[in-house]
């Protein structure tokens, strides 16, 4: 009887329940009440799952902090939340965790080769940029295309391999538009459909080609298999100046 | 020339998150040092921008180049195997950059100092988004509402109230050890076995759990009224 609910009651306790109607209503009560206030109560007074993890990663107000670590005391389940999420958030995957074999050279730009290959239009003063890091070098150039439009054009070559473009074939250069505008998400959809982002593949000379590219600031991305290269702002302006 | 050599300056690398770094404590060059510190000034500023300043071709980058780092800290979780059975892997990473844009975005007081820290939070969010799913399914079926059985009415009809009718049970279980076990049987759900195996030091056996319990519950039974419920079966 006192173990109602449970799995086993004893079998001389199951004979008198059968027999004895006091007990059958008071074992109904028990049960209706257990029943009522756990479906009431039951973990009311536990942070949800996403304060927990902010609980747990130290990214509380002091107050709210102390809050919740006094629940933490009490509360079995939030305790072995709380245990599953240390163990995450100890876990040292983080994005700057480099591939071994990367190698860093020079920061001096060495190799700046004439540029070969350019279809037409006279450079401006500005023209041709060289882009460097420890592995790659990107050469750009602009000229002129249809009404007021740049050509866009980079060749992209690894320093330690410089005929190793084949290595970029097929991989994808980004133009993004840059423009700074405090949004919120739902208007961030709005907004994302007037914005011409264009894309080019680069070939298996290490060449990419974006044939209109209206005048303005960008961003160029070249996605490559093992790491992203990033011209954070890039203007361009220039196709003006050649025709002056 | 010195136009030429600031451009250099702006081409940075971000690398992809690549799978844990097996060796781990190896000495680092200062080039890599270099290199991760650009990296990690890189992947700040798009935090930065996305979130403090709602720049929007930032928060595409983010979401562009963190959701594969997402993904993996997905596949380590100590609950993939659980969370990956009741949503997929798209849904959590979805989640975790809606919670912590939701968490973070035009946060006054908000600063990521680190890119580590920024990261954190995105972490926290996918975390909260694991739990918060693990824990709609982890409900025991006699705390659900509508099971068959549910035979008591609730005589209020905010029933979502529990920390009110929380409060009345304490005020009605004067001493602090029957509080806490009412706690853990009605609050946490746990069975008499579970609270002897969590509470060794204050429950000593099931026998002791079963007797406070009757205490408890026939305490209440003549209180029923303050607790929103009455027997409704004849
Ligand atoms: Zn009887
Ligand atoms: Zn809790």
């Amino acid at each position: 009887m006192l173990a109602f609910g449970e799995e086993g009651l004893a079998p001389e306790v199951v004979r008198h329940l059968h027999a004895c109607m006091i007990c059958q209503r008071r074992l109904m009560q028990f049960q209706s009440l257990s029943h009522h206030l756990l479906a009431q109560l039951y973990r009311s007074q536990c942070p949800d799952g996403q304060r927990l993890s902010f609980y747990c990663a130290g990214l509380l107000s002091g107050e709210e902090q102390r809050q919740i670590a006094a629940h933490v005391q009490e509360c079995p389940l939030c305790a072995e939340e709380v245990a599953v999420t240390r163990r995450f958030m100890a876990d040292p995957l983080t994005p700057t965790t480099l591939a071994p074999s990367f190698l860093r050279l020079a920061t001096t730009p060495t190799g700046r080769q004439a540029w070969h290959g350019l279809p037409d239009g006279r450079p401006s003063a500005a023209w041709p940029r060289y882009y460097h890091s420890e592995e790659f070098e990107l050469v750009l150039h602009i000229s002129s295309s249809s009404a007021g439009r740049c050509a866009v054009y980079g060749q992209l070559s690894c320093v330690n391999a410089p005929l190793g473009g084949a290595a970029f074939e097929g991989r994808q250069a980004v133009l993004q538009p840059l423009k700074t505008v405090r949004k919120k998400p739902a208007e961030r959809a709005a907004a994302d459909t007037a914005l011409l982002r264009l894309t080019a593949e680069i070939d298996n000379r290490g060449m990419l080609t974006f044939p209109t590219v209206p005048p303005g600031r960008y961003m160029l991305l070249l996605h490559l298999r093992e790491r992203d290269l990033v011209i954070e702002e890039l203007q361009i302006d220039g196709c003006r100046v050649i025709w002056s | 020339m010195g136009m030429q050599t600031e451009q250099f300056s702006s081409v940075l690398e971000l690398a992809l998150p690549t799978e844990v770094d097996a060796g781990g404590a190896e000495a680092m060059s200062n080039r890599e040092a270099e290199q991760r510190l650009a990296e990690e000034r890189y992947g700040l500023e798009i935090f930065q921008r996305a979130i403090l300043e709602g720049d929007q071709q930032a928060w595409a980058l983010l979401q562009d180049r963190f959701s594969d780092l997402v993904r993996a800290w997905i596949r380590r979780h100590p609950k993939r195997e659980i969370a990956i059975r009741l949503d997929s892997e798209e849904n959590y990473i979805a989640q975790a950059f809606e919670r912590f844009w939701q968490a973070t975005a035009f946060k006054q007081d908000l600063q990521f100092t680190s890119l580590a820290a920024a990261l954190s939070y995105l972490r926290a969010s996918l975390n909260g988004a694991i739990m918060d799913t693990l824990r709609t399914y982890a409900r025991p079926r006699e705390a659900s509402l509508s099971t068959p059985g549910y035979e008591g009415v609730s005589v209020s009809e905010d029933g979502d109230d529990g920390g009110e009718l929380w409060e009345i049970l304490k005020s009605l279980l004067p001493q602090r050890r029957e509080q806490y076990l009412a706690y853990l049987l009605f609050h946490c759900g746990l069975k008499p076995r579970e609270v002897v195996r969590y509470c060794s030091q204050e429950f000593h056996s099931v026998q002791e759990v079963y007797r406070l319990r009757r205490n408890i519950v026939e305490r209440l039974l003549r209180q029923a009224d303050q607790l929103r419920w009455r027997l409704s079966v004849h």
